[in-house]
């Protein structure tokens, strides 16, 4: 057969090819560059009371969950029932991002909801969120007792990504840990 | 007597750098980084690094001693933050930009249109009125203040959030695709369009046989005679 039977056919197949691997990408969920760098340097106001200090150095020394929530984020009502559970189990530490909020909307919405958080750092302009690569909320990072991010969720936590993809990642810091003690 | 051994063997094997896989020189350049942006107690706030008294060399020795241990940055500086609290953090260095104000607006300016908003992707943090591209743009201007330049702004954000940050995609091997594929495409066509004009030569003029010239003179004649 000649070349100009089979390139038609040809440039067809390889966009066909193209055109299938872009239909499974969702272009709003941007790659994180974050995994497996430490946290970065922070001192910022807590939620409750903005005279104490919360900063990098508190949240090296033990498994963390580091959840990015807004009062305005609709979607950080879906996965709050969770966080409260994995709260109420003392399954892991949690602490909060409150991003772009006002501290009494977050309060009330806390008060409304409850607080699964160990502590919540008052991110008012970004600061930390940029540091962290932060696209949207909720986002959560694990950061293991030395203070590397380990892995980030885009989205809420639901049962299922915390069985599938959350709990393994911190079934294996906890292996990684009693390996190296 | 066995964890006595043990503990000998690791200091001995910390020593030449073997626990951690470190080297001698990725070490010193820990050691130093740390020492750089962390304060000495009671110098008022200026890096331990400047500093060569008895208590800044100790606590640069036991900053070297931590880093073979194989602590991570955070583990050292919560280790000392534990021990000397706000003493040893060093506050962002305030450095005074020389720059006009006009300047730094037009260059926030320039920077924050090559930004993508991470929000709204087809929008540059310059358009974009999202939140977050607000703070973005805030942080660019806070770069450009403390002196980096342009790029320096651009790689700190693109640092963060990948090249996905950029608006104009960086020619590299995951892109080289894109920046040739126009190229690429005019040059298959081209040899596309050169094999078919070889594959179909120009066919030869039909030559009329004795009868269909009959046929062609007779309507002519027809043709004349009607008109």
């Amino acid at each position: 057969m000649s070349l100009s039977r089979i390139l038609p056919v040809g440039v067809f197949l390889i966009l066909v090819v193209f055109m299938a691997i872009g239909l499974t990408r969702d272009p709003s969920v941007i790659p994180t560059e974050m995994i497996d760098r430490e946290m970065p340097q922070f001192e910022l106001p807590e939620l409750y009371d903005p005279d104490i200090a919360v900063r990098t150095e508190d949240l090296v020394g033990e498994t963390t969950l580091v959840n990015v929530f807004g009062s305005w984020c609709v979607a950080c009502l879906q996965e709050h029932p969770t966080l409260m559970q994995l709260s109420r189990d003392r399954t892991v530490r949690i602490v909060g991002v409150n991003w772009r909020d006002k501290r009494e909307d977050a309060l009330t919405w806390l008060e409304r909801h409850g607080d699964p958080y160990a502590s919540i750092i008052f991110d008012a302009e970004s600061d930390l969120v940029i540091e962290m690569g932060v696209t949207g909320a909720p986002e959560t990072f694990v950061v293991d007792p030395r203070g590397r991010i380990r892995y980030k969720q885009i989205g809420p936590i639901t049962p299922d990504v915390w069985d599938d993809t959350i709990r393994p990642v911190i079934d294996a810091i906890a292996a990684e840990t009693e390996a190296a003690s | 007597m066995r964890p006595f051994v043990l503990s000998l063997l690791l200091v001995l094997a910390s020593t030449f750098g073997v626990a951690t896989g470190q080297t001698g020189e990725e070490i010193d350049a820990r050691v130093d980084a740390l020492s750089r942006s962390l304060s000495c107690p009671g110098c008022d706030g200026t890096p331990l690094a400047n500093h060569a008294f008895p208590l800044a060399t100790d606590l640069k020795t036991m900053i070297k001693d931590l880093v073979e241990e194989g602590r991570s940055d955070l583990e050292i500086r919560k280790y000392l933050y534990d021990r000397y609290g706000d003493a040893m953090t060093l506050s962002e260095l305030e450095t005074v930009s020389d720059l006009s104000a006009e300047e730094i607006k037009s260059r926030t300016e320039t920077v924050s249109k090559t930004l993508r908003c991470v929000v709204c992707q087809n929008q540059s943090i310059y358009d974009s009125n999202a939140p977050l591209a607000e703070d973005m743009r805030r942080l660019v201007q806070k770069r450009i203040e403390a002196g980096d330049s342009d790029e320096e702004a651009r790689e700190y954000l693109r640092n963060l959030y990948g090249d996905y940050v950029l608006m104009s995609p960086p020619l590299q091997m995951n892109t080289i695709l894109l920046w040739l594929g126009p190229a690429l495409l005019v040059l298959l066509g081209g040899v596309w369009f050169l094999s078919r004009l070889r594959a179909v030569p120009t066919a030869p003029e039909a030559a009329l046989t004795e009868e269909q010239r009959a046929r062609v003179a007779e309507a002519l004649a027809e043709r004349d005679r009607s008109a």
